[in-house]
Protein backbone atom coordinates (compact mmCIF):
# COMPACT_ATOMS: atom_id res chain seq x y z
CA UNK A 1 0.00 0.00 0.00
CA UNK A 2 0.95 3.39 -0.97
CA UNK A 3 -1.37 5.95 0.60
CA UNK A 4 1.18 8.62 -0.09
CA UNK A 5 3.66 9.87 -2.52
CA UNK A 6 6.45 11.95 -1.09
CA UNK A 7 8.16 14.10 -3.43
CA UNK A 8 10.91 16.16 -1.44
CA UNK A 9 8.37 17.92 1.34
CA UNK A 10 5.18 17.69 -0.52
CA UNK A 11 3.40 14.73 0.47
CA UNK A 12 0.70 14.27 -2.02
CA UNK A 13 -2.16 11.39 -0.99
CA UNK A 14 -1.99 8.78 -3.79
CA UNK A 15 -5.91 8.42 -4.06
CA UNK A 16 -6.46 11.66 -4.38
CA UNK A 17 -3.67 11.76 -7.38
CA UNK A 18 -5.59 8.64 -9.12
CA UNK A 19 -8.90 10.27 -8.76
CA UNK A 20 -7.70 13.53 -10.47
CA UNK A 21 -5.65 11.65 -13.43
CA UNK A 22 -8.51 9.02 -13.76
CA UNK A 23 -11.14 11.64 -14.17
CA UNK A 24 -8.89 13.85 -16.64
CA UNK A 25 -8.18 10.62 -18.70
CA UNK A 26 -11.88 9.24 -18.63
CA UNK A 27 -13.17 12.88 -19.82
CA UNK A 28 -10.38 12.38 -23.07
CA UNK A 29 -11.42 8.59 -23.59
CA UNK A 30 -15.07 10.08 -24.00
CA UNK A 31 -13.86 13.09 -26.69
CA UNK A 32 -11.84 10.37 -28.53
CA UNK A 33 -14.52 7.53 -28.76
CA UNK A 34 -17.06 10.53 -29.46
CA UNK A 35 -14.45 11.44 -32.90
CA UNK A 36 -14.14 7.88 -33.21
CA UNK A 37 -18.23 7.29 -33.14
CA UNK A 38 -18.58 10.70 -35.85
CA UNK A 39 -20.54 11.89 -32.73
CA UNK A 40 -20.91 15.62 -32.25
CA UNK A 41 -17.67 15.86 -30.12
CA UNK A 42 -17.88 19.08 -28.16
CA UNK A 43 -21.99 18.44 -27.10
CA UNK A 44 -20.50 14.42 -26.27
CA UNK A 45 -18.11 15.90 -24.20
CA UNK A 46 -19.97 18.54 -22.28
CA UNK A 47 -22.64 15.46 -21.28
CA UNK A 48 -19.46 13.95 -19.53
CA UNK A 49 -18.53 16.81 -18.33
CA UNK A 50 -21.98 17.88 -17.26
CA UNK A 51 -22.72 13.72 -15.34
CA UNK A 52 -19.56 14.31 -13.47
CA UNK A 53 -20.42 17.74 -12.24
CA UNK A 54 -23.41 16.98 -11.15
CA UNK A 55 -22.79 14.24 -9.58
CA UNK A 56 -20.02 15.78 -7.77
CA UNK A 57 -22.09 18.26 -6.50
CA UNK A 58 -25.86 16.40 -5.60
CA UNK A 59 -22.89 14.05 -3.74
CA UNK A 60 -21.82 16.33 -1.69
CA UNK A 61 -25.17 18.73 -1.11
CA UNK A 62 -27.42 15.63 -0.22
CA UNK A 63 -24.77 14.73 2.40
CA UNK A 64 -24.59 18.03 3.56
CA UNK A 65 -28.96 17.88 3.85
CA UNK A 66 -28.41 14.28 6.05
CA UNK A 67 -25.82 15.81 8.48
CA UNK A 68 -26.98 19.33 8.83
CA UNK A 69 -26.17 19.58 12.32
CA UNK A 70 -23.15 19.37 11.66
CA UNK A 71 -23.03 22.24 8.97
CA UNK A 72 -25.93 24.70 10.85
CA UNK A 73 -22.89 26.79 12.87
CA UNK A 74 -20.07 26.11 9.82
CA UNK A 75 -21.34 26.70 6.96
CA UNK A 76 -17.71 27.24 5.11
CA UNK A 77 -17.59 23.20 5.93
CA UNK A 78 -19.97 22.13 2.94
CA UNK A 79 -17.37 23.83 0.90
CA UNK A 80 -13.82 22.69 2.40
CA UNK A 81 -12.36 20.44 3.29
CA UNK A 82 -13.62 18.60 -0.24
CA UNK A 83 -11.76 15.48 0.81
CA UNK A 84 -14.42 13.54 2.51
CA UNK A 85 -18.43 14.08 3.16
CA UNK A 86 -20.09 12.82 -0.09
CA UNK A 87 -23.25 10.40 -0.53
CA UNK A 88 -22.08 8.29 -3.88
CA UNK A 89 -25.09 6.22 -4.43
CA UNK A 90 -27.49 9.63 -4.21
CA UNK A 91 -24.50 11.51 -6.17
CA UNK A 92 -24.09 8.67 -9.00
CA UNK A 93 -28.05 8.62 -9.87
CA UNK A 94 -28.33 12.97 -10.16
CA UNK A 95 -24.81 12.80 -12.44
CA UNK A 96 -26.58 9.98 -14.57
CA UNK A 97 -30.26 12.10 -14.39
CA UNK A 98 -28.03 15.16 -15.19
CA UNK A 99 -26.27 13.41 -18.26
CA UNK A 100 -29.30 11.81 -19.77
CA UNK A 101 -31.19 15.58 -19.40
CA UNK A 102 -28.26 17.31 -21.24
CA UNK A 103 -28.12 14.34 -23.92
CA UNK A 104 -32.27 14.60 -24.86
CA UNK A 105 -31.58 18.67 -24.47
CA UNK A 106 -28.88 18.16 -27.22
CA UNK A 107 -31.17 15.92 -29.11
CA UNK A 108 -28.00 13.48 -29.35
CA UNK A 109 -28.47 9.38 -30.27
CA UNK A 110 -28.82 7.43 -27.11
CA UNK A 111 -27.02 4.25 -28.02
CA UNK A 112 -24.06 5.96 -29.88
CA UNK A 113 -23.68 8.17 -27.21
CA UNK A 114 -23.85 5.39 -24.61
CA UNK A 115 -20.73 3.74 -26.71
CA UNK A 116 -18.72 6.85 -26.40
CA UNK A 117 -19.18 7.20 -22.76
CA UNK A 118 -18.07 3.59 -22.36
CA UNK A 119 -14.35 3.78 -22.37
CA UNK A 120 -14.79 7.27 -19.77
CA UNK A 121 -16.56 5.02 -17.87
CA UNK A 122 -13.95 2.01 -18.01
CA UNK A 123 -11.09 4.66 -17.17
CA UNK A 124 -12.96 5.44 -14.15
CA UNK A 125 -13.62 2.73 -12.72
CA UNK A 126 -9.91 1.13 -13.31
CA UNK A 127 -9.21 4.40 -11.58
CA UNK A 128 -11.14 3.87 -8.43
CA UNK A 129 -9.36 0.09 -8.34
CA UNK A 130 -6.00 1.42 -8.35
CA UNK A 131 -6.49 3.86 -5.54
CA UNK A 132 -8.35 1.54 -3.55
CA UNK A 133 -5.18 -0.57 -4.05
CA UNK A 134 -2.88 1.92 -3.48
CA UNK A 135 -4.55 3.47 -0.40
CA UNK A 136 -8.24 2.36 -0.12
CA UNK A 137 -9.64 -0.33 2.87
CA UNK A 138 -10.09 -2.84 0.18
CA UNK A 139 -7.87 -6.39 0.07
CA UNK A 140 -8.28 -9.51 -1.08
CA UNK A 141 -8.69 -13.01 0.61
CA UNK A 142 -5.84 -14.69 1.96
CA UNK A 143 -3.95 -16.74 -1.16
CA UNK A 144 -0.41 -18.19 -1.35
CA UNK A 145 -0.51 -17.73 -5.36
CA UNK A 146 2.85 -16.32 -7.44
CA UNK A 147 0.52 -13.54 -8.16
CA UNK A 148 -0.50 -12.99 -4.28
CA UNK A 149 0.43 -9.57 -2.59
CA UNK A 150 1.93 -9.67 0.89
CA UNK A 151 -0.06 -6.80 3.10
CA UNK A 152 1.04 -6.88 6.77
CA UNK A 153 2.87 -9.64 6.44
CA UNK A 154 0.05 -12.29 4.97
CA UNK A 155 -0.15 -12.77 1.23
CA UNK A 156 -3.83 -12.12 -0.42
CA UNK A 157 -5.33 -11.79 -3.47
CA UNK A 158 -4.67 -8.58 -5.55
CA UNK A 159 -8.33 -8.03 -5.55
CA UNK A 160 -8.13 -4.54 -7.21
CA UNK A 161 -5.87 -5.88 -9.75
CA UNK A 162 -7.88 -8.54 -10.82
CA UNK A 163 -10.68 -5.47 -11.07
CA UNK A 164 -8.30 -3.23 -13.18
CA UNK A 165 -7.97 -6.72 -15.69
CA UNK A 166 -11.62 -6.95 -16.06
CA UNK A 167 -11.47 -3.02 -16.94
CA UNK A 168 -8.44 -3.62 -19.31
CA UNK A 169 -10.30 -6.81 -20.98
CA UNK A 170 -13.98 -4.60 -21.57
CA UNK A 171 -11.82 -1.88 -22.95
CA UNK A 172 -10.35 -4.26 -25.43
CA UNK A 173 -14.17 -5.43 -25.88
CA UNK A 174 -15.18 -2.38 -26.61
CA UNK A 175 -12.85 -1.95 -29.88
CA UNK A 176 -13.45 -5.41 -30.69
CA UNK A 177 -17.53 -4.73 -30.66
CA UNK A 178 -16.82 -1.53 -33.22
CA UNK A 179 -14.49 -3.39 -35.33
CA UNK A 180 -17.60 -5.92 -35.43
CA UNK A 181 -19.50 -2.99 -37.72
CA UNK A 182 -21.34 0.11 -36.83
CA UNK A 183 -24.88 -1.40 -34.63
CA UNK A 184 -25.30 1.32 -31.93
CA UNK A 185 -25.24 0.55 -28.35
CA UNK A 186 -23.20 -2.90 -29.52
CA UNK A 187 -19.70 -1.65 -28.06
CA UNK A 188 -21.20 -0.20 -24.72
CA UNK A 189 -23.46 -3.74 -24.21
CA UNK A 190 -20.55 -5.76 -24.98
CA UNK A 191 -17.81 -3.62 -22.72
CA UNK A 192 -20.47 -3.77 -19.60
CA UNK A 193 -21.06 -7.41 -19.84
CA UNK A 194 -17.61 -7.81 -19.88
CA UNK A 195 -16.36 -5.78 -17.26
CA UNK A 196 -19.48 -7.04 -14.90
CA UNK A 197 -18.47 -10.66 -15.62
CA UNK A 198 -14.91 -9.82 -14.07
CA UNK A 199 -16.55 -8.07 -11.32
CA UNK A 200 -18.23 -11.08 -10.80
CA UNK A 201 -15.43 -13.16 -10.55
CA UNK A 202 -13.26 -10.89 -8.82
CA UNK A 203 -15.63 -10.14 -5.75
CA UNK A 204 -15.46 -13.43 -4.68
CA UNK A 205 -11.98 -12.89 -3.44
CA UNK A 206 -12.84 -9.62 -1.83
CA UNK A 207 -11.83 -10.38 1.67
CA UNK A 208 -14.34 -7.30 3.39
CA UNK A 209 -16.50 -6.97 0.34
CA UNK A 210 -20.13 -5.48 1.38
CA UNK A 211 -22.29 -8.63 2.03
CA UNK A 212 -26.58 -9.41 2.25
CA UNK A 213 -27.75 -10.59 5.69
CA UNK A 214 -27.83 -14.11 3.58
CA UNK A 215 -23.71 -13.40 3.25
CA UNK A 216 -24.26 -12.93 -0.25
CA UNK A 217 -21.36 -10.50 -2.02
CA UNK A 218 -23.64 -7.62 -2.61
CA UNK A 219 -21.43 -6.52 -5.54
CA UNK A 220 -21.71 -9.54 -7.48
CA UNK A 221 -25.38 -9.39 -7.42
CA UNK A 222 -25.12 -6.40 -8.93
CA UNK A 223 -22.81 -7.37 -11.66
CA UNK A 224 -24.70 -10.65 -12.64
CA UNK A 225 -27.82 -8.21 -12.72
CA UNK A 226 -25.62 -5.84 -15.51
CA UNK A 227 -24.69 -8.95 -17.46
CA UNK A 228 -28.06 -10.21 -17.50
CA UNK A 229 -29.03 -7.22 -18.90
CA UNK A 230 -26.11 -6.52 -20.98
CA UNK A 231 -26.27 -10.02 -22.73
CA UNK A 232 -30.63 -9.45 -23.19
CA UNK A 233 -30.50 -6.11 -25.10
CA UNK A 234 -27.39 -7.76 -27.08
CA UNK A 235 -29.67 -10.95 -27.79
CA UNK A 236 -32.06 -8.09 -29.04
CA UNK A 237 -30.08 -5.80 -30.90
CA UNK A 238 -28.27 -8.96 -33.01
CA UNK A 239 -31.93 -9.99 -33.44
CA UNK A 240 -32.53 -7.17 -35.86
CA UNK A 241 -28.86 -7.29 -37.13
CA UNK A 242 -29.51 -11.14 -37.97
CA UNK A 243 -32.97 -10.29 -39.99
CA UNK A 244 -30.57 -7.33 -41.91
CA UNK A 245 -28.13 -9.97 -42.84
CA UNK A 246 -30.82 -12.72 -43.76
CA UNK A 247 -32.57 -10.08 -46.04
CA UNK A 248 -29.05 -8.89 -47.63
CA UNK A 249 -28.54 -12.91 -48.26
CA UNK A 250 -31.88 -13.59 -49.94
CA UNK A 251 -31.54 -10.04 -52.50
CA UNK B 1 -18.60 -12.54 -38.57
CA UNK B 2 -20.80 -10.72 -35.35
CA UNK B 3 -22.48 -12.84 -32.93
CA UNK B 4 -26.16 -13.75 -33.16
CA UNK B 5 -28.94 -13.56 -31.29
CA UNK B 6 -28.53 -17.49 -30.64
CA UNK B 7 -25.11 -16.92 -29.68
CA UNK B 8 -25.57 -13.82 -26.94
CA UNK B 9 -28.91 -15.84 -25.87
CA UNK B 10 -26.47 -19.34 -24.84
CA UNK B 11 -24.18 -16.55 -23.74
CA UNK B 12 -27.38 -14.82 -21.49
CA UNK B 13 -28.08 -18.61 -19.96
CA UNK B 14 -25.01 -20.04 -19.24
CA UNK B 15 -23.89 -16.24 -17.45
CA UNK B 16 -27.35 -17.31 -15.39
CA UNK B 17 -26.61 -20.23 -14.59
CA UNK B 18 -22.62 -20.51 -13.65
CA UNK B 19 -22.99 -17.03 -12.28
CA UNK B 20 -25.32 -17.86 -9.87
CA UNK B 21 -23.67 -20.88 -9.11
CA UNK B 22 -20.72 -19.01 -8.32
CA UNK B 23 -22.18 -16.14 -5.66
CA UNK B 24 -23.72 -19.22 -4.26
CA UNK B 25 -19.96 -20.88 -4.21
CA UNK B 26 -18.65 -17.36 -2.47
CA UNK B 27 -20.88 -17.12 0.04
CA UNK B 28 -19.92 -20.15 1.78
CA UNK B 29 -16.08 -18.90 1.58
CA UNK B 30 -17.14 -15.41 2.96
CA UNK B 31 -19.14 -16.50 6.03
CA UNK B 32 -16.31 -18.45 7.08
CA UNK B 33 -13.71 -15.54 6.51
CA UNK B 34 -15.91 -13.25 8.09
CA UNK B 35 -15.51 -15.18 11.06
CA UNK B 36 -11.81 -15.62 11.27
CA UNK B 37 -10.38 -12.54 9.52
CA UNK B 38 -11.64 -9.81 11.77
CA UNK B 39 -9.12 -9.44 14.67
CA UNK B 40 -6.52 -12.15 13.61
CA UNK B 41 -3.79 -9.71 12.58
CA UNK B 42 -2.71 -6.46 13.82
CA UNK B 43 -2.62 -3.88 11.48
CA UNK B 44 -3.30 -0.59 10.88
CA UNK B 45 -5.68 -1.47 8.11
CA UNK B 46 -9.73 -2.08 7.73
CA UNK B 47 -10.86 -5.14 9.87
CA UNK B 48 -7.62 -5.76 11.80
CA UNK B 49 -6.90 -5.65 15.09
CA UNK B 50 -5.58 -1.98 15.54
CA UNK B 51 -2.08 -2.15 16.98
CA UNK B 52 -1.26 -1.59 20.34
CA UNK B 53 0.34 0.57 21.94
CA UNK B 54 1.28 2.73 25.41
CA UNK B 55 1.81 6.23 25.68
CA UNK B 56 2.00 9.19 28.31
CA UNK B 57 -0.30 12.02 27.87
CA UNK B 58 0.44 15.87 28.14
CA UNK B 59 -1.30 15.41 31.79
CA UNK B 60 1.14 12.49 32.82
CA UNK B 61 -1.47 9.42 32.47
CA UNK B 62 -1.00 6.43 31.00
CA UNK B 63 -2.81 5.25 28.23
CA UNK B 64 -2.79 1.66 26.69
CA UNK B 65 -4.64 0.99 23.67
CA UNK B 66 -5.78 -1.94 24.45
CA UNK B 67 -7.11 -1.11 28.32
CA UNK B 68 -10.30 -0.11 25.74
CA UNK B 69 -11.50 -3.19 24.37
CA UNK B 70 -14.75 -4.14 25.50
CA UNK B 71 -15.48 -1.17 26.74
CA UNK B 72 -15.94 1.73 24.26
CA UNK B 73 -14.71 2.63 20.44
CA UNK B 74 -11.95 4.64 20.02
CA UNK B 75 -10.96 7.72 17.49
CA UNK B 76 -7.47 7.62 17.18
CA UNK B 77 -6.27 11.22 15.33
CA UNK B 78 -2.44 11.59 14.59
CA UNK B 79 -1.41 15.43 14.63
CA UNK B 80 0.99 17.79 15.06
CA UNK B 81 1.35 21.45 16.26
CA UNK B 82 3.04 22.40 12.84
CA UNK B 83 0.64 20.95 10.32
CA UNK B 84 -2.24 23.92 9.37
CA UNK B 85 -5.30 21.13 8.34
CA UNK B 86 -4.45 19.12 11.62
CA UNK B 87 -4.93 22.60 13.45
CA UNK B 88 -8.42 23.28 11.35
CA UNK B 89 -10.08 19.92 12.35
CA UNK B 90 -9.21 20.31 16.05
CA UNK B 91 -12.53 22.19 17.15
CA UNK B 92 -14.47 18.94 15.91
CA UNK B 93 -12.13 16.44 17.89
CA UNK B 94 -13.02 19.23 20.57
CA UNK B 95 -16.80 18.89 19.93
CA UNK B 96 -16.99 15.50 19.22
CA UNK B 97 -15.17 14.81 22.33
CA UNK B 98 -18.02 16.35 24.84
CA UNK B 99 -20.84 15.54 22.43
CA UNK B 100 -19.91 11.37 22.50
CA UNK B 101 -18.25 11.95 26.27
CA UNK B 102 -18.63 8.41 27.83
CA UNK B 103 -19.41 6.66 25.20
CA UNK B 104 -16.34 6.75 22.52
CA UNK B 105 -12.55 7.58 23.30
CA UNK B 106 -11.14 10.95 21.37
CA UNK B 107 -7.42 10.42 21.25
CA UNK B 108 -5.27 12.70 19.80
CA UNK B 109 -1.80 11.82 19.22
CA UNK B 110 0.81 13.89 18.58
CA UNK B 111 3.69 13.43 16.48
CA UNK B 112 7.09 13.48 17.35
CA UNK B 113 6.88 16.71 19.10
CA UNK B 114 8.44 17.39 22.72
CA UNK B 115 6.03 18.42 25.39
CA UNK B 116 7.45 22.17 25.82
CA UNK B 117 5.97 22.56 22.09
CA UNK B 118 2.62 20.41 22.44
CA UNK B 119 1.66 22.22 26.41
CA UNK B 120 1.30 25.91 25.20
CA UNK B 121 -0.63 24.69 21.98
CA UNK B 122 -3.39 22.50 23.19
CA UNK B 123 -3.92 25.35 26.11
CA UNK B 124 -4.03 27.76 23.48
CA UNK B 125 -6.74 25.82 21.27
CA UNK B 126 -8.58 24.66 24.39
CA UNK B 127 -8.24 20.51 23.94
CA UNK B 128 -10.06 18.77 26.56
CA UNK B 129 -9.56 15.74 25.16
CA UNK B 130 -6.72 13.51 26.27
CA UNK B 131 -3.13 13.74 24.40
CA UNK B 132 -0.70 11.19 24.05
CA UNK B 133 2.67 12.24 23.26
CA UNK B 134 4.32 10.16 20.61
CA UNK B 135 7.70 11.97 20.74
CA UNK B 136 9.61 9.49 18.70
CA UNK B 137 7.11 8.69 16.57
CA UNK B 138 7.20 4.95 17.38
CA UNK B 139 3.38 4.44 17.05
CA UNK B 140 3.08 6.26 14.09
CA UNK B 141 5.25 4.33 12.49
CA UNK B 142 3.23 1.06 13.66
CA UNK B 143 0.42 2.83 12.29
CA UNK B 144 2.34 4.00 8.90
CA UNK B 145 1.40 7.36 9.56
CA UNK B 146 2.78 9.21 6.13
CA UNK B 147 0.53 11.76 6.10
CA UNK B 148 -0.69 14.09 9.09
CA UNK B 149 -3.61 14.68 10.21
CA UNK B 150 -4.60 10.37 9.62
CA UNK B 151 -7.58 9.17 11.85
CA UNK B 152 -8.38 5.65 12.69
CA UNK B 153 -11.92 4.74 13.79
CA UNK B 154 -11.44 1.55 16.33
CA UNK B 155 -14.34 -0.14 17.58
CA UNK B 156 -15.44 -1.38 20.87
CA UNK B 157 -13.76 -5.13 19.74
CA UNK B 158 -10.53 -3.05 19.11
CA UNK B 159 -11.35 -3.41 15.29
CA UNK B 160 -10.16 -0.51 12.84
CA UNK B 161 -13.31 -0.24 11.02
CA UNK B 162 -11.80 3.06 9.00
CA UNK B 163 -8.76 5.05 8.17
CA UNK B 164 -9.62 8.79 6.86
CA UNK B 165 -6.12 10.28 5.29
CA UNK B 166 -6.35 14.20 5.95
CA UNK B 167 -8.30 16.55 7.26
CA UNK B 168 -11.86 15.46 8.22
CA UNK B 169 -15.03 17.69 8.57
CA UNK B 170 -17.26 17.39 11.63
CA UNK B 171 -19.97 15.54 9.60
CA UNK B 172 -17.89 12.64 8.49
CA UNK B 173 -16.77 12.98 11.61
CA UNK B 174 -19.65 12.33 13.46
CA UNK B 175 -21.54 9.87 10.93
CA UNK B 176 -17.89 7.63 11.25
CA UNK B 177 -18.32 7.80 15.64
CA UNK B 178 -22.21 6.69 14.85
CA UNK B 179 -21.30 3.77 13.03
CA UNK B 180 -19.01 3.23 15.11
CA UNK B 181 -21.80 3.44 17.72
CA UNK B 182 -23.66 1.15 16.04
CA UNK B 183 -21.65 -1.68 15.04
Amino acid sequence: MYPTLEIGPLVIPTAGLVYIVGLWLALSAVERAAARLGLHVPATYTLAVTGVAAGFVGARLVFVALHWTAYSDNLLGIVWPLTSGFHLETGLLIGVAAAFFYGRLRELPPASTLDAVAPGLLVALIAVSLADFLAGPGYGEQADLPWSISLFGIRRHPVQIYEIAAGAAALLSWQWALRQGRLPGRPFLVSAAVYSAGRLLADAYRANAPLTGGGYHVLQIISLAVLLISLFFLALLSGGEDDVLAQEAVE
Amino acid sequence: MPATRFTWSLLFVGALLLGSAWIVHSRETVVERGEAAAGETEAPVVDHLAPDFTLTTLSGESVTLSDFRGRQPVVLNFWATWCPPCRAEIPFFQSASRKYNGQVAVLGVDDGEPRATVAPFVSEMGMTYPVPLDEDSVVSRRYRVNSLPSTYFIDRDGIVQHVHIGIINQAVLEAQIEALLGS
